[in-house]
């Protein structure tokens, strides 16, 4: 495969700017039909923030993410999976006021019951307790799986406050990527960018090169995170990380501003920047397709 | 004539001190600000950002120069370096510390 083929396709791509966005892992085009045998697709939601109170930055805070909810039970077709990639809840300095938002959060998505769902924490979930607390309610914060030919594996970059993956899970790491094979098709998922997207933000992982190495040597590997409450697409490498928007505040792009704060709620274009995606694997080709879905207003 | 090489050396050694003194900062952190926020020096001037926390555990980096170190209670923490490009540089706090840890930012401001 070429690292420079790729690129160019993937900018080629992205520049279409619409709604569907192709990331491809060969220098195939991902226009192939869709084998439910081996193919699949999933939904990644990201920074729900539950417990989030701004009204100028979204006065829908607690009717965004059920929202969310509604329009992926109304899907024609069923994911195999829905996805949370971190920051389910908003921080507070009151431990007894994040128990209550994850409690809360819990319930929610308890409507998905009939979804396959799956979690990782983000800073404000587990940052000041080393995810002792999200650990009581979702369980681990690392952890692997296998579904149709894909390894997907979940990095936790949060649960240490410095922002880091951390020795111990690095050798996790490590010693998980022994048994696979050099072309197996990899996806990561994680909270915080692997990649110094913009350390003046806070938006790397300190460590995150150490992970990026370990899957260097691994032709087909993707990463899908959250963290930046936007989409945004990077390679290191051939490897591609694709980042996705938040559910309950958008942040405008990385040093776009003097400070990082969200974008103000724009009454005529209402949850602007909010929303979620569909990714579809396309397994035999080793090829996802990127769909962005946003909230539509009238749902209730 | 020894006694007046080891008076020499020691008013060198003083006089050392002073200029490393003048050129050391020091910097509290505590939740959610960074006091000073606002920092000056001079290029080419060697500096000591020197920190201390106020309440827990809290983290400094100056990505523009590649530069940050905890600030663990009872520990202060220095940053020594000598800025060469005039500029303002942001600071953060890198070690999530709670409700207000994104806004705890500061800025460096290098000089000609």
């Amino acid at each position: 495969m070429d690292d420079q083929i790729d690129r160019r396709e993937f900018l080629k791509l992205a520049s279409i700017g619409g709604v569907v966005f192709v990331s491809t892992l060969s220098n195939q085009h991902s226009a192939q039909a869709f084998s439910p045998k081996k193919d699949f697709f999933f939904v990644q939601l990201s920074d729900t923030h539950w417990g989030f109170d701004g009204k100028k930055v979204n006065p829908d805070a607690k009717g965004t993410l059920p929202k969310a909810i509604k329009e992926l039970q109304g899907l024609e077709q069923k994911p195999e999976f829905i996805v949370f990639t971190g920051d389910l809840t908003q921080i507070s300095d009151d431990a007894s006021v994040r128990k209550q938002r994850m409690k809360e959060f819990k319930d929610i998505v308890s409507e998905l019951s009939s979804f396959k769902v799956l979690f990782m924490p983000g800073e404000h979930d587990a940052s000041l307790d080393n995810g002792e607390m999200y650990k009581e309610f979702f369980g681990a914060t690392h952890y692997t799986w296998d579904h149709k030919g894909v390894h997907f594996i979940v990095i936790d970059n949060v649960s240490d406050p410095g922002g880091i993956i951390g020795k111990t899970q690095l050798q996790w790491l490590e010693d998980d990527l022994k048994l696979q094979k050099p072309d197996a098709n990899i996806v990561v998922f994680t909270h915080r960018p692997l990649f110094d997207l913009y350390p003046q933000w806070d938006w790397t992982t300190k460590d995150g090169d150490a992970a990026i190495k370990l899957l260097m040597p691994f032709k087909n590997v993707t990463v899908f995170y959250g963290h930046i409450h936007q989409e945004h697409h990077h390679f290191t490498g051939h490897i591609a990380h694709h980042s996705a928007k938040s559910l309950m505040l958008p942040m405008p792009p990385a040093g776009s501003v003097p400070k990082r704060e969200p974008i103000l709620w724009v009454a005529n274009e209402p949850y602007k920047g909010l929303g979620f995606r569909e990714v579809k694997s396309l397994t035999k080709n080793r090829t996802f397709t990127i769909e962005e879905f946003g909230i539509n207003a009238g749902t209730t | 004539m020894k006694i007046h090489k080891w008076i020499l050396a020691l008013a060198l050694s003083i006089n050392a001190i002073a200029v490393k003194a003048d050129n050391v900062i020091s910097v509290t952190a505590k939740k959610y600000e960074f006091i000073p926020a606002e920092i000056t020096v001079k290029a080419g001037v060697p500096v000591v950002l020197q920190f201390q926390t106020a309440d827990r555990k809290h983290g400094v980096s100056i990505p523009g120069l590649h530069l940050r170190t905890d600030i663990n209670p009872g520990q202060p923490a220095e940053i020594r370096f000598t800025p060469d490009q005039p500029g303002t540089y942001d600071f953060i706090c890198d070690v999530f510390c709670g409700s207000g840890h994104e806004g705890m930012t500061g800025k460096l401001i290098v000089t000609k």
